[in-house]
C-alpha cells in the first residue's frame, strides 16, 4: 500500500543502492547552501540538476515528478498572489497595475513581482531537493542516518514505531470508507461529516486496541522496551563521498565568492 | 460609489476564483519547502527545540515505568497521521484536510502533542511531499505548538466553566485550526514585510489570502471533532478514561 507512490519509488529506484548517509548529505547540504545564497540563477541550476539526477538517472517517470510538483502549487500560489499585491497610500512609480479605492491604491509593483519571481525559483529548488531526498531514500533508512547522527534513541524509536503503523492504520481507514461508501454513507454532505466522524473514532477504538494486542505480543517474546533490527548492509563509496564533498564546496565558495548573494551578483539579478 | 465597489469587487473576486479553483487547497498551511529564508527558518527551529525537549522529557518519565505505552503513543502518532492524511467533506467540491490539532491536543494532551506533531509534518514531507524540512520547525511551531496550546487551553476553561461537551469540542478544535493559521500568516508576514507599511500590511495580505480557505475549513473541522466525539463519548468511554494517562 503506497499514499501516492512515493515510497514506490524510494523503494525502487536506481540510487537505492546508493549509501543513505551520501544521499542525505547531499540533498540537505545541497538544500542549505541553496537556500543561503538565494540567488535564482544557481537555484535554477540546483533544481535542473535534482530533476536531472531523479528523471533522467534516477528511472523516476517524468509524469510523477511533474505531479508531485504541483502538490505545494496551491501554497505558493496564494502566497505569491499576496506577495505582489501592494497596498500604497501615494501614486508611486513602481506600481505597473493598481486599482484606485479613495487614498488607497490596490495593485501590483515591480518589487512584488520581482520578489514573488525569486521565491518560485527558490521554492521550487528546495522542493527538488527535498523530493531527491524523499524519492531515493526510504523513511527507515533516512531515520538510521539520523539516529546515527545523535537523535535521541527514544525520539528514534517513537518514529519508527509512527512509520509503520501509518500503513497500518491507512489500510484500516480505507477499508472503512470503502464500506461506509458503499452503503451510501457518504451521500450527502450532513451523511458525510457523520460518517467521517464515525470513522475517526472507529479508528481511534482500532488503534487502540491494536497497541493493546502489540503489547501482549511483544511481551511474550520478552519485549524490555527496546526494539533491536537488523540494519541492511551498504557500503559507502570513496568516489562518492568525494564528489559530493567536491560539490558542496564548490557551493559554499560560489555562495562566499559572491558575498553573501551567490553568483547573482556576477550574472545580475532576474 | 458604485464604481468603487465595483473596482474592489474584481480582485476580490479574482482572489476568491484562484483560491477555490487551485487543484488542492489541501494543506494549505503547511509552509512549502524553500519558502522561508534561511535565517528564518533557522529562528522557528531555536523557537520550536524548547517545547520538543518538554515533550521527550514528558514522555520519557511517562515510558520508563511502563514500556507498553511507547506503543501506545507510536499508535496515537500514526493514528494523527492518517488523520490528517482523510479528506474533509468540503463546501467548495475540492478536496482539504483536517489537521487534527484539536482533536490530538484534547486526546493526547499538548506536551505530547508537540512530539507526535513533529514526527506528523516530517512524515508528510517524505511521504505526501507536503511542508518541507527546512520549513519543519516553522510548522512545527504553528503546528504542533500554538494550535494544540491554544485548543487545550480552550477545551480546559470551557470545561472547567461547565460549558457543554459539543461547544467546547467545537471551539477548541476550530480555534486551534484558526490559531495555526494566523500563527502561519504571522510567520510569513515576518519573513516578507511589505515593501510599503511593512510586517503588519504583509500580516492584513497573508491573512486575506489564506483566510479564503481557512476559515471555512476551521468551521467544518469544528464540526467533524463534534460528530467523532460524540461517537467517542457514546460507546468508548472505558477508553477515554484509560488514555487519561497520556495528557
Amino acid at each position: 500500500m503506497s499514499m501516492n507512490g512515493i515510497e514506490k519509488y524510494a523503494y525502487g529506484n536506481r540510487w537505492r543502492r546508493v549509501h543513505p548517509a551520501e544521499k542525505v548529505a547531499f540533498a540537505l547540504g545541497t538544500l542549505v547552501l541553496v537556500l543561503h545564497t538565494g540567488c535564482p540563477w544557481m537555484s535554477l541550476a540546483v533544481f535542473c540538476l535534482m530533476s536531472g539526477l531523479l528523471v533522467g538517472l534516477g528511472g523516476v517517470s517524468w509524469r510523477f515528478y511533474l505531479r508531485l510538483l504541483l502538490i505545494p502549487f496551491a501554497f505558493l500560489a496564494a502566497a505569491v498572489i499576496a506577495l505582489a499585491l501592494a497596498i500604497t497610500w501615494e501614486e508611486s512609480g513602481t506600481v505597473l497595475y493598481g486599482l484606485r479605492v479613495g487614498n488607497l491604491i490596490i495593485g501590483i509593483t515591480e518589487y512584488g513581482v520581482a520578489e514573488g519571481a525569486g521565491l518560485l525559483l527558490r521554492a521550487l529548488s528546495g522542493v527538488s531537493c527535498l523530493y531527491f531526498l524523499a524519492l531515493t531514500t526510504p523513511i527507515a533508512e533516512i531515520l538510521q542516518v539520523f539516529r546515527r547522527m545523535g537523535l535521541p534513541p527514544l525520539l528514534a524509536e517513537l518514529m519508527a514505531l509512527v512509520y509503520r503503523f501509518t500503513f497500518v492504520l491507512w489500510d484500516t481507514a480505507s477499508s472503512m470508507y470503502v464500506s461506509q461508501a458503499s452503503r451510501l454513507g457518504y451521500s450527502s454532505w450532513c451523511r458525510s461529516l457523520s460518517s467521517l466522524g464515525q470513522l475517526v473514532a472507529n479508528l481511534f477504538l482500532k488503534s487502540l486496541q491494536r497497541s493493546q494486542m502489540l503489547n501482549a505480543a511483544l511481551l511474550a517474546r520478552g519485549f524490555d522496551g527496546e526494539f533491536r533490527v537488523l540494519e541492511p548492509a551498504y557500503r559507502l563509496s570513496k568516489g562518492r563521498i568525494f564528489l559530493i564533498v567536491l560539490w558542496l564546496v564548490f557551493l559554499a565558495a560560489l555562495d562566499w565568492y559572491g558575498g553573501g548573494g551567490g553568483v547573482g551578483s556576477y550574472f545580475g539579478r532576474l | 460609489m458604485y464604481r468603487r465597489l465595483f473596482q474592489l469587487a474584481i480582485p476580490a473576486m479574482y482572489v476568491i476564483v484562484v483560491s477555490l479553483s487551485l487543484p488542492r487547497p489541501a494543506y494549505a498551511m503547511h509552509i512549502m519547502e524553500g519558502f522561508l529564508p534561511l535565517e528564518w527558518a533557522g529562528l522557528w527551529f531555536l523557537m520550536v527545540i524548547p517545547f520538543w525537549v518538554a515533550g521527550l522529557l514528558a514522555v520519557k518519565a511517562k515510558v520508563e515505568g511502563n514500556p507498553s505505552l511507547k506503543l501506545l503513543l507510536g499508535l496515537a502518532g500514526a493514528f494523527a497521521f492518517v488523520l490528517s492524511a482523510l479528506k474533509l467533506p468540503s463546501v467548495t467540491g475540492s478536496c482539504s484536510h483536517p489537521t487534527g490539532v484539536g482533536l490530538g491536543a484534547i486526546l493526547f494532551g499538548p506536551a505530547v502533542m508537540s512530539l507526535l506533531g513533529a514526527i506528523v509534518l516530517l512524515f508528510q514531507a517524505l511521504l505526501l511531499a507536503h511542508g518541507g524540512l527546512t520549513t519543519l520547525g516553522a510548522n512545527a511551531f504553528s503546528m504542533a505548538v500554538v494550535g494544540p496550546l491554544v485548543s487545550y487551553g480552550i477545551y480546559r476553561f470551557l470545561r472547567k466553566g461547565k460549558a457543554p461537551l459539543w461547544l467546547a469540542t467545537f471551539l477548541a478544535a476550530a480555534l486551534g485550526n484558526l490559531s495555526t493559521y494566523v500563527t502561519t500568516a504571522f510567520q510569513l508576514a515576518l519573513a516578507f514585510p511589505a515593501e510599503q507599511g511593512g510586517i503588519s500590511a504583509s500580516l492584513v495580505k497573508f491573512m486575506a489570502v489564506f483566510a479564503v480557505t481557512q476559515v471555512p475549513l476551521a468551521v467544518i473541522e469544528g464540526l467533524l471533532t463534534v460528530a467523532v466525539f460524540n461517537f467517542l463519548v457514546a460507546y468508548n468511554k472505558e477508553e477515554l478514561k484509560d488514555l487519561a494517562v497520556l495528557s
